[in-house]
């Protein structure tokens, strides 16, 4: 298959839907013959004129990935091949697509779907599922609704780190395969990925491979340094253009409703008061039992009394965290 | 309320000695200014902590680590910048289960904002005194001033090394491919941690690089304690912790492993059980680490505030001082004995084991079961983490390098926590 046009220019070509699933093709095809699993056969593609090069920021100068602009370059493109596959799956309502026969040009195809054979079970696994999310959790989601890619099916749905230990546990008994709590609360969890996952796990147990088939969570030091760094020159630009006095204060950041972080707070001499904030400051009083502050307040207070003189600051910043996704974890009882 | 009074009158004598135009900035997730400033107040008010004296000393800014800037406008990030010499991070989202995507933000991100405060807060203060010296000669005080970033990060951050090696404090955290065994938690705090060393790194150079570097001469102190538990007197503690969880769980469950009332476990009773018992018994022979909140916060506190001590890390483990799970499990026994309440001793570590695996989504058990292995109750053993730069600064500090826990120590963590849940 040759969709090349004479005349055309590379760019031009990049685009072109026929050369993309023609090399689609070819890389699935040779994944395939490899035997590689179904989560790591690239679904869709894009094909960049340029290239990675070092003037573009994607390598090195020793010729290695710069992951963190890569990712930011390719950012509205991976945005917009997921959007695609999204769109085709929920249209096509999980029926068999078997694009291997089509031709790519035709209908929207121009990006595959799931080989075609294996899709029946997965919509049996989806099926059960559902059936686990609203009878389990109490997660219900419709026939269509597989959750979006990009945010948590399963948060979403007001799931959280115990319901995610449940699920993990009904999967387990429904289905014989584990699965980490941690993958349910992947940012990436949709009901078409979870079920891949089953299905793969299901099928290493058949094959008794030992080797585990998970969502694996990239993490990259080099990305996050690269991070710092950029951080770090912004901030040098922003302080030579701040004027204004300059004092002794100190600045802290806590989640307080961490003991050690209150008790650190309170024995640190030169602080004497202290405050957590859990979801809102209605709970400040759940959170923080009166017995916790005070007892820790009076032992540190006798220090800071004796101390106060030798204080040489004038402000005290305390930084309270507290974030959208903090879990009410239901306080245990006694019984 | 005995204390509160005793405490509020302690409070209201520091504040009047000569404390006057002292302020509390307080950074609060979610909320207006204004209607941050009036929650804080009616929250100082409920809780009976306000004075009018503290009026205007209380100051609301709304703010979140997991964003840029700490979610503050640049200039309001600069202007802190300016004010601040001392920054305590100790701020991350402690979750066991969620995934590193989700942690990433609030640990990775939330550290790399306090790396830029700190940073911009050694800048500036070069800055300053660079105008001052060009001006009068009066402003030596400024040079000597350093920033000092104290990052309060976890011994977790060693869960990537398997392994028996002893983990130094100045470890390297070099990349290893076990990461992957790790949880996310562990990995944010794992990334975190060597941001903060590649920093504190470049803050050691000879003295041309560093004022290149964006760090300039900040100095970093990087703390890592393993498992904190509550207060050694009081025992008030973390109400979500593992060790909470376990104590009401297996107050739910009514049915403990088997425990022992002398400390360690006598050869006898080793002798006496079989081979297959031995497994149970070894692993039982663990010791169940617990640093107290009140020796590390007070450790931390007091190594931060001297300057020699500064620009290194810190373990904190308390193996010398700590229990064994059995004894831990026999206090926790006792404790409910001498309340009327008599818990069932199984004889072997797996009736109970198969026991937990059944208990309902309601026990705090629940989530942790996975935690605990099909022959041994999880113990943390405390003497992977070598811990000699706290001994060392400790000891020339005048301060316990341990603190020796007892029975009572369980029972006063029990106290506590029926005292404030059963009612």
């Amino acid at each position: 298959m040759c969709y090349y046009k004479p005349g055309a220019g590379v760019e031009e070509v990049c685009k072109d839907k026929g050369v993309l699933s023609s090399v689609l093709e070819e890389i699935r095809k040779v994944a395939r013959q490899e035997g590689l699993k179904l989560l790591h056969v690239p679904r869709s593609i894009y094909l960049d004129p340029i290239g990675f090069t070092c003037e573009n920021g994607c390598l090195t100068a020793t010729g290695k990935l710069k992951r963190f602009n890569m990712k930011q370059r390719y950012e509205s493109q991976i945005h917009a091949m997921y959007q695609k596959l999204d769109h085709n799956t929920l249209s096509h309502n999980h029926n068999t697509v078997n694009t291997d026969e089509q031709h790519p040009r035709q209908g929207q195809h121009d990006v595959t779907e799931v080989d075609g054979d294996e899709v029946p079970e997965i919509a049996a696994i989806k099926a059960k599922l559902r059936r686990i999310l609203r009878e389990v959790v109490g997660v219900t989601m419709g026939e269509e609704c597989c959750g979006e890619e990009g945010s948590n099916l399963f948060l979403e749905r007001g799931g959280d780190s115990l319901s995610g230990v449940m699920l993990c546990q009904a999967i387990e008994e429904e289905f014989g395969v584990e699965i980490a709590a941690s993958s349910l609360l992947s940012q990436e969890l949709t009901l078409t990925s979870l079920a891949l996952c089953i299905y793969h796990k299901l099928d290493n147990n058949n094959r008794n491979d030992e080797s585990s088939v998970g969502p694996v969570e990239y993490v990259c030091f080099e990305d996050e340094l690269h991070a710092l760094h950029q951080a770090m020159e912004e901030c040098r630009q922003e302080i030579d253009s701040s004027e204004g006095e300059s004092s002794n204060d100190i600045f802290l950041t806590g989640n307080l409703s961490l003991p050690h972080a209150v008790c650190f707070l309170v024995s640190n001499q030169r602080i004497f008061f202290v405050l957590m904030c859990v979801k809102n400051l209605k709970n400040f009083t759940l959170s923080l039992s009166l017995s916790l502050s005070l007892s820790l307040l009076s032992l540190s207070l006798s220090l800071s009394l004796s101390l106060s003189l030798s204080l040489s600051l004038s402000h005290i910043y305390f930084f309270i965290m507290n974030h959208r996704n903090t879990h009410t974890t239901t306080t245990p009882h006694f019984s | 309320m005995f204390l509160l009074e005793e405490l509020l009158k302690q409070l209201h004598t520091t504040t009047t000695e000569g404390e006057e135009g002292r302020k509390v900035y307080c950074l609060i997730r979610g909320v207006e200014s204004e209607e941050g400033e009036r929650k804080l107040t009616d929250w100082l008010k409920a809780n009976r902590c306000w004075v009018e004296s503290h009026r205007g000393k209380f100051v609301a800014v709304p703010g979140d680590l997991a964003r840029p800037f700490f979610g503050l406008s640049k200039k309001r990030f600069a202007d802190l910048a300016r004010q601040v010499s001392t920054i305590y991070h100790v701020g991350a989202w402690v979750n066991g289960i969620l995934p590193y995507s989700r942690l990433r933000d609030t640990n990775v991100g939330g550290t790399i904002e306090a790396l830029r405060l700190a940073g911009l807060a050694a800048h500036s203060r070069r800055h300053t005194a660079d105008n001052n010296n060009s001006n009068d000669n009066n402003s030596n005080n400024e040079d000597r001033r350093v920033v000092a970033l104290h990052y309060v990060s976890t011994a977790a951050v060693f869960n990537c090394y398997p392994g028996g090696e002893v983990m130094r404090e100045d470890h390297p955290l070099a990349d290893t491919p076990a990461a992957a065994t790790m949880d996310g938690y562990s990995r944010s705090k794992w990334i975190a941690d060597r941001l903060v060393l590649h920093a504190q790194q470049q803050t050691q150079q000879p003295q041309q690089a560093q004022q290149k570097s964006p760090f300039g001469d900040l100095s970093i102190t990087i703390f890592r304690p393993g498992f904190i538990s509550g207060h050694h007197k009081s025992g008030v503690g973390n109400q979500h912790d593992f060790d909470t969880r376990m104590f009401i769980g297996l107050k739910q469950m009514g049915m403990v492993p088997p425990t022992t009332n002398s400390d360690p476990i006598s050869p006898n009773r080793a002798n006496q059980k079989n081979s297959n018992d031995l497994i149970s018994i070894r692993s039982h022979m663990m010791k169940m680490d617990m640093s107290p909140v009140d020796h590390v916060a007070g450790a931390i506190a007091a190594i931060s505030n001297h300057a020699e001590f500064r620009g290194r890390s810190y373990h904190f483990m308390n193996p010398e001082g700590s229990l064994m799970v059995e004894a831990v499990l026999g206090a926790f026994v006792e404790f409910w004995y001498d309340r009327g309440e008599s818990l069932r001793e199984v004889d072997s570590y797996e009736t109970w084991w198969q026991e937990l695996q059944r208990v309902p989504a309601s026990n705090p058990l629940y989530p942790l079961k996975a935690a605990f292995g099909k022959d041994h109750f999880p113990g943390r053993e405390g003497r992977r983490c070598n811990c000699s730069n706290t001994i060392q600064a400790l000891t020339r500090l005048g301060m316990p390098t341990y603190v020796s826990l007892d029975r009572d120590y369980i029972a006063s963590l029990l106290r506590h926590l029926s005292s404030s849940f059963s009612s």
